[in-house]
């Protein structure tokens, strides 16, 4: 199964400049760390529909999360992924990502104590990250009958990693849900 | 029909996030220490009006102090007393990038030493006690028996804490012997475990503390948890709310320590200096730090007899604030009260 995925995704990726008609799409998503940690992403995409059931779409997002008690981050994740479609609304997704993110902690203060014992609250100043990712998603057609996807829905569970933090790549999971709108339809190329 | 669906599920989701959950998300203060790289939560629970403070260490190295927080132990002793918990450099949910240079007893001690200054200028407590479990019974002992560090601590508790590699791998050498050979007698479903476990000591007669075999030979005798039925009956960890409404995060589950720093500690001159009022407590079938080790304790503690205290508790492994929540509360309580006036 994973090598005709594999496969599957391979071939379209070499057909893509052969035959492509591209759509380019924005969004809005909840982008919950551990699913409730409140967040959003803002997204903008541009999609391959190499056939009527394969399009590889390339991802960007933009947005925040809030851990409390432990960390808020800005983020900021490109994606490059497959879309299959299973009938005229359905379609399953996979992508690979990697971004940017920038975590500040989320609590009631940061504090530094000096060799005199002198206390001081200190304001953070971000601790950047990279921010390798896997996706996997539910996308479906949600427009009018004449124009199914125009609008869409998709729900995505997401795992992603911040790294470093304490020498290692944290690894976070996260849910995002939202919709995207097609803006624009590119002419097909030669 | 769809989109209706999705809409509705993120205002599912928004409304989660919004949900005021007063065990985890709001209750107490939740600080961050930042000392040499590492970003240390320090969250300060219960009933700071008392003016009465428990700071907690954990053990590992490498746990987290937030597992106090699940025990109904330090639940009881928060109506009472402020509760400090905090999760020292490379453990549970600390951050930050240290060093790994920084894995070493001094900068542990260090840290010790600034969280107490930041308890200090934040809360100015009446009274301050040091809770040391396992590896922060070691941190604690390291920490009080140095420089002038005793001074303003009214009170140092010790539970089934550890001091010295050398001699504590004998104790649970000798426990897992003693296990596997009652094991085999009694005829053992699994008789090729316990016959491993006697081959590995004989080929590593000396072990460390970062061997690993050990840990997993007494959690399988019994000696880190005595009776897990009883233990899942007393303490309800609410994992789902932990995952998806608290500080908790996946960093708690991952092992960011090498603790080989530890190997071959050694802290009886520290246990030697300790003067102030002391509290032993230590559970009878610890494997993990097997019981006589509770007696060495207390023998090699220089506090005046009359001023330290040793107790054990019966059908208890390893933890017994999970194991004993209420008996270990009365007895860290009834110490509290007797010393929190200097």
């Amino acid at each position: 199964m994973h090598k005709k995925v594999l496969f599957t995704f391979l071939c379209s990726l070499l057909s893509a400049g052969i035959s492509a008609q591209n759509d380019i799409r924005t969004g809005l998503s909840w982008f919950g760390e551990n699913a409730t940690h409140p967040g959003f992403t803002l997204n903008l995409e541009y999609v391959r529909n190499h056939t009527a059931a394969i399009s590889t779409p390339m991802r960007a997002d933009v947005g925040a999360y809030f851990h409390p008690r432990n960390h808020n981050a800005f983020l900021f994740d490109l994606h490059c992924g497959l879309r299959e479609r299973f009938g005229r609304r359905f379609a399953l997704e996979q992508y690979l990502g990697l971004g940017f993110l920038l975590a500040f902690y989320n609590g009631d203060g940061l504090f530094q104590v000096d060799d005199k014992g002198v206390v001081q609250r200190v304001s953070p100043t971000g601790n950047p990250a990279f921010m390798p990712s896997v996706t996997l998603g539910i996308w479906i057609a949600a427009g009018k009958k004449s124009d199914p996807d125009r609008w869409a829905v998709h729900l995505r569970p997401k795992a992603f990693w911040q790294l470093p933090v304490n020498n290692l790549a944290m690894p976070h999971f996260a849910l995002q849900a939202g919709v995207t709108y097609r803006i624009k339809t590119l002419p097909k190329r030669k | 029909m769809c989109k209706r669906s999705i809409i509705i599920s993120i205002c599912v989701l928004l409304l989660a996030a919004c949900k005021k959950d007063d065990e985890f998300l709001q209750k107490g203060d939740y600080y961050f220490l930042e000392n040499d790289g590492a970003v240390m939560p320090v969250w300060v629970r219960g009933n700071v009006g008392s003016g009465v403070f428990i700071l907690t260490l954990h053990g590992g190295p490498g746990a987290s102090g937030h597992e106090f927080v699940l025990s109904k132990a330090f639940r009881a002793l928060e109506e009472k007393y402020a509760v400090v918990y905090w999760d020292q450099r490379f453990a549970g949910i600390s951050q930050g990038a240290p060093s790994k240079s920084s894995l070493n007893v001094d900068q542990f001690v260090e840290d010790t030493e600034k969280c107490i200054q930041l308890i200090r200028h934040l809360y100015q407590p009446k009274s301050l006690f040091l809770l040391g479990h396992s590896w922060g019974g070691g941190l604690g002992t390291a920490y009080l028996g140095r420089e002038d560090h005793q001074s303003g601590i009214n009170g140092w508790i010790d539970v089934d804490g550890s001091k010295n590699d050398t001699l504590e791998m004998q104790y649970v050498k000798q426990w897992v012997l003693n296990k596997a050979a009652e094991k085999l007698q009694q005829g053992t479903e699994d008789p090729e475990f316990w016959n491993y476990a006697l081959e590995w000591y004989a080929k590593h007669p000396k072990p460390v503390y970062s061997d690993i075999e050990p840990y997993i030979f007494v959690s399988a005798g019994g000696g880190d948890v005595y009776d897990f039925k009883k233990f899942n009956e007393i303490n309800k960890i609410p994992y789902i709310r932990l995952f998806f409404q608290s500080p908790f995060s996946i960093a708690f589950l991952l092992d960011k320590t090498d603790i080989s720093f530890a190997d071959g500690i050694n802290f009886t001159p520290e246990l030697n200096a300790i003067q102030i009022p002391s509290l032993v407590l230590w559970g009878q079938n610890d494997g993990i730090l097997p019981v006589p080790l509770s007696q060495w304790t207390w023998d090699q503690l220089g506090t005046d007899p009359a001023h330290k205290q040793l107790f054990s508790f019966p059908q208890c492994g390893h933890g017994p604030h999970f194991e004993h929540p209420e008996l270990f509360a009365e007895k860290v309580s009834a110490f509290v009260e007797a010393y929190k006036t200097p």
